[in-house]
């Protein structure tokens, strides 16, 4: 998935054409950590794999990720808005910005993060003295 | 092997600071998107001339996963979100999706033909189009003069 500039003052009006004014939702997330990497899964239904946008500026990682519009008609039922989703992480030094891949399924996306080689747990191999 | 020890070398508390910023607009911040317990998937049931539509958000699911049944004033939806393989030395930092099994009923605000629906799903949307039952539908009634 490309890195791309972040978002521009163009895109935040595009949203705000949407609906009439802005609204973001923070899509739920579960953050683990494995011996390599960190994994971020975020929920972001509504949410086709070309309208998602990752975007790292420095230490900060932006995840954005525009919904398919609402069904027509007349919501007689409601329990959940149709609307844009956008969450923001911090990186630490621990991790490698540049190594990041991302997967987005069904509605999920699934970003990997590696750790940064000194980051990773090694083994230190003990010389014995003569 | 180090994959059985504890990551000695992380004090996760300062290492993953992980901030999320709420995002405001109009200086009102949106809270996070979770549904509560019990409410998976978020439904939502719009109305159309001649159909109801009942939309369901219920990503990363397969769609095998997913059992549908539509009765003439009732849908019912149930499946199960798998969790994410966790192998033993992986660590959870912040769990907010929810998974398990679920089983949801709701009742349609018109009565349907449950031969005519469509279902699909989409982005981890499941959206199932149901004509509605004859005598439910709108009439246009020619007015004579």
């Amino acid at each position: 998935m490309a890195v791309e500039q972040k978002t521009t003052g163009a895109e935040q009006s595009e949203a705000t054409r949407r609906d009439g004014h802005a609204r973001y939702f923070q899509p739920a997330a579960d953050v683990i950590e494995t011996a390599d990497a960190v994994l971020l899964n975020l929920d972001m239904p509504g949410v086709a794999k070309e309208n998602v946008d990752l975007t790292i500026d420095k230490d900060m990682l932006t995840i954005v990720g525009r919904a398919d519009p609402e069904q027509a008609g007349e919501a007689v039922y409601r329990e959940t808005h149709v609307g844009d989703y956008q969450r923001q992480f911090s990186l630490t030094a621990d991790l490698d910005p540049g190594n990041i891949t991302a997967k987005m399924n069904h509605g999920v996306l699934t970003v990997q993060i590696g750790k940064a080689e000194r980051a990773k747990p090694r083994k230190v191999k003990i010389e014995v003295a003569q | 092997m180090f994959m059985d020890q504890w990551f000695p070398f992380f004090d996760m508390g300062k290492t993953l600071e992980e901030m999320d910023r709420v995002l405001g607009r109009m200086g009102r911040p949106l809270g996070l998107r979770s549904v509560p317990r019990g409410t998976f998937p978020a439904i939502n049931i719009y109305q159309q001339d001649d159909a109801i539509v009942l939309t369901a958000e219920a990503p990363g699911l397969q769609p095998e996963d997913l059992e549908l049944t539509v009765l003439t004033e009732s849908v019912t939806l149930a499946g199960r979100r798998q969790e994410a393989d966790r192998p033993q030395d992986n660590r959870f930092y912040r769990r907010e999706r929810p998974s398990g099994p679920f089983s949801r009923t709701v009742a349609l605000p018109e009565k349907v033909n449950p031969d005519s629906v469509k279902a699909e799903y989409r982005n981890g949307v499941l959206t199932v189009r149901m004509t509605k039952a004859e005598e439910a539908k709108v009439r246009k009634i020619a007015i004579k003069s």
